[in-house]
């Protein structure tokens, strides 16, 4: 017991301990610093980054493309170090401009004159006044015109679409299931 | 030692205390100095990248959402100054890939081309549009041209320029496109290379379809992503037509002007309990993807719609109106007897039937089945001018009828109290000469006929599609110039005159009225009976109308009748319209409503 005691009192009292006390407290202080400085980085960068795909998202950047480097960036851009395959980010103001392109091909191809041909090719023919049987269909639908959105009149939307974990405190959450739980009991209680 | 090292150690502890404490002196320094503003300046002037967006042109739909007018992507091509090598190379390649461009293919072209490559970029800016509408096929022209400069063995040698295409930039931009070619055309019009909505409806939404780009700084740093300025996009727009019927009734107009010799025409077909336009056709259409053709297809004399731009005489379809008014005023009844004597004098200017010949005792109905001029002069005699004129200017005549298609003309009705109204005019103004308009408003006007004596505006558009709602405005009738009995009257008069001379325009199926027109065209020398307008006006079924066509064939040469030519017509654009709109024939309807 006593060499356990002259032990502990050695330690406490040894000179190179309060050196290394302040060294510890020192190198934990810059580690907490540099833990600081490393999160703030990590999630700005990761802001940053994501503020950039955003942007990119939204429009070209560099407004153009160069004609001469076209292939080359497309190779760029889908390839990266490590051999793997990345999709080409296409800004939604040209997503929209290949969009109305593509409305604009359908459009073409199944525009009066192809349909009228295409039909003909299939061996289809006009019909004629005197070939078609009209029956009374109860209940059918006359061919309504085109409703391409919503009328003006105000449309209430789904509060229930967004989860209410997104919306609540954990106050409100606590008070809720509270809210909850005392009802079931409100219930169980009641004959 | 122990002393020693504690020296050495606060000594380092201080020298490097000292320099940490300097930097951060320095920083706070820079922060603060004067040239820190100016710094800051420079630094803003790259923060910011300016951008120019263009919204969507808003597509142009028929009454069922089949697309009438879209947009395409073509390219803006430019010349980015700062990367331009060889201002040479890319005029030659520019010059020549678009030489069968249209707007690019001409001698100047390679000059503004190296010209603008050439130029500096301190005293402007670096990016500069070369050319516009570039397709896709071009494009690939021009990448396949670049790309082989780009693989071309390097020339040696002092003041020898590369040859390369580096500095030719392009970007993906929309231009107006319409799927169905020349369906509709002259109700459309187009959109020119400024963008802008030339003729139809194109030019009368152009404010509506055509959002307007806009120019704004957009912030490169990141942290500000998101905060992009809205542009929305032009409105879409729904029409009235109805894309089948439309190119039936287009291709039965096109047959007509074969089979009459007529040097021009012009089928308007409307609902009459509406006012909706279903189909427009009139001549000449034109590939509205080609509109830069526009000058060698109508010249300045030639509406670009005939049915909205250009008024006429009509002829006896205005004895229409000229009835309805007499009927309605109580001057005349179905059964009023007339002695047609084959003229009548009419402020000092004698009046003549069609044959010149004298029809004898008559009674309305055989005036307006045999449509005689002598009678309808004689009725809008009875009425007297106050009268007559008052009708007229109940059922519009002489006015806009505000269809929203661009290029309206109002017609002329000569009123008494008018510097060039005469007496006479009230004799010939009864069978349609003397008077012009357009076949819209007469069919605006003879909708009261059709319509239990309500007059509807013709209109085009059917709906409005802006910032994710439909808007559907209503159209109130115009006025009600004639009563629901004398609507009614004068529609089984018709009906009974078209039976009572089997004519041309009876639809087999269904029971239709109508009336048809031939007018003597004015020239230099006088009216010439050789050279007509022939028309005819009619709608069905009688007891529900649904269909209201308007025929107009000018100058037929087969025949100058309207009878001849025009009512032809108009029964195959009303059968085909009944097949397509799935109008059953009258004995079939009442079954089925009897059911």
């Amino acid at each position: 017991m006593d060499e356990v005691r002259k032990f502990s009192q050695a330690y406490n009292q040894a000179p190179w301990r309060k050196q290394l006390q302040g060294m510890v407290i020192f190198l934990l202080g810059l580690v907490a610093i540099a833990l600081v400085a490393g999160i703030y980085l990590s999630v700005t960068s990761a802001a940053a980054t994501t503020g950039r795909q955003i942007q990119e998202m939204q429009i070209r950047m560099d407004s153009s493309y160069r004609i001469e480097q076209v292939e080359t960036s497309t190779e760029e851009t889908n390839t990266q170090a490590s051999g793997s395959v990345q999709e080409e980010v296409i800004p939604i103001e040209e997503l929209k401009i290949q969009i109305a392109d593509l409305e604009a091909k359908l459009a073409e191809e199944t525009s009066t004159t192809v349909m009228h041909d295409r039909a003909l090719q299939m061996g289809f023919v006009p019909t004629q006044p005197d070939t078609v049987t009209y029956v009374r269909v109860p209940e059918s639908l006359v061919r309504q015109t085109a409703h391409l959105a919503p009328s003006p009149s105000p449309v209430t939307t789904n509060p229930e679409i967004l989860s209410s974990a997104y919306k609540e405190s954990l106050i409100d959450w606590l008070s809720h299931q509270l809210a909850l739980a005392s009802r079931r009991f409100q219930q169980e209680v009641q004959p | 030692m122990k002393k020693e090292l504690h020296w050495r150690y606060s000594a380092l502890a201080i020298f490097f205390s000292t320099i940490a404490f300097l930097i951060i002196v320095q920083i706070v320094r820079i922060q603060l100095s004067p040239s820190a503003e100016e710094f800051r300046k420079q630094a803003s002037n790259y923060k910011h990248s300016l951008h120019t967006y263009y919204p969507k042109r808003g597509d142009i739909y028929d009454r069922f959402g089949r697309l009438l007018a879209g947009n395409q992507q073509t390219y803006e091509l430019a010349v980015n100054l700062y990367l331009v090598k060889s201002p040479e190379t890319i005029a030659n390649v520019v010059s020549r890939v678009l030489s069968d461009h249209v707007g690019y293919n001409n001698s100047e072209y390679y000059d503004r081309v190296f010209r603008i490559a050439s130029s500096s970029p301190i005293s402007g800016p670096a990016y500069i549009p070369v050319a516009n509408y570039v397709t896709e096929a071009e494009l690939s022209k021009l990448k396949e041209a670049a790309q082989s400069y780009v693989t071309m063995p390097v020339k040696k040698g002092k003041n020898v320029i590369q040859p390369s295409m580096q500095g030719l930039v392009f970007q993906p931009r929309l231009q107006r496109v319409y799927p169905e070619g020349e369906l509709a055309s002259p109700v459309l019009g187009f959109v020119n290379f400024d963008g802008v909505g030339v003729y139809g409806v194109e030019e009368k939404f152009n404010d509506l379809l055509a959002g307007k780009s806009q120019l704004s700084w957009v912030s490169v740093d990141p942290y500000e992503a998101g905060t992009l300025p809205q542009i929305p996009d032009g409105a879409d727009i729904i029409l009235t037509l109805d894309r089948e019927v439309q190119a039936a009734v287009e291709r039965i107009l096109d047959e007509a002007l074969v089979s009459s010799g007529s040097e021009a025409g012009t089928v308007v077909v409307m609902n009459p309990e509406t006012g909706e336009i279903l189909a427009m056709a009139s001549t000449p259409r034109m590939n509205l993807n080609k509109f830069w053709e526009y000058d060698n297809i109508l010249n300045s004399t030639v509406p670009f719609n005939r049915a909205v731009g250009k008024d006429y005489e009509p002829g006896s379809v205005f004895k229409v109106l000229t009835m309805a008014s007499a009927l309605d005023s109580g001057t005349v009844t179905p059964d009023t007897g007339f002695v047609d004597t084959g003229q009548i004098e009419i402020g000092g200017i004698l009046i003549n039937n069609w044959n010149f010949g004298a029809w004898g005792p008559q009674t309305m109905l055989g005036c307006m089945q045999h449509s005689l001029n002598v009678c309808l002069a004689w009725v809008a005699k009875q009425m007297g001018n106050e009268r007559f004129y008052d009708y007229m200017q109940r059922f519009d005549i002489g006015h806009l009828t505000g269809i929203d298609i661009a290029g309206e003309v109002p017609g002329r009705l000569k009123r008494p109290g008018d510097n060039d109204w005469y007496e006479a005019d009230l004799g010939t103004n009864a069978f349609g000469q003397g008077v012009a308009v357009t076949p819209v408003q007469m069919l605006m006007a003879i909708s009261a006929v059709a319509n239990n004596g309500k007059m509807v505006p013709p209109h085009i558009l059917q709906s409005l599609v802006n910032n994710g709602r439909q808007f559907t405005p209503t159209h109130p009738i115009v006025g009600e110039p004639i009563s629901a009995e004398t609507a009614h009257t004068l529609t089984d008069l018709l009906a009974t005159s078209l039976e009572g001379e089997s004519s041309d325009a009876l639809v087999p199926g269904y029971r239709v009225a109508g009336k048809t027109g031939t007018a003597e065209i004015a020239t230099p020398s006088g009216y010439t009976s050789s050279v007509t307008n022939a028309s005819f006006v009619g709608w069905g079924p009688v007891d529900d109308p649904k269909i209201m066509v308007y025929v107009w064939l000018e100058k037929p040469t087969v025949s100058p009748w309207g009878s001849v030519v025009a009512s032809p017509v108009f029964r195959d654009v009303f059968k085909e319209v009944a097949r397509l709109t799935n109008l059953p024939p009258d004995d079939v309807r009442h079954n089925l409503s009897g059911q």
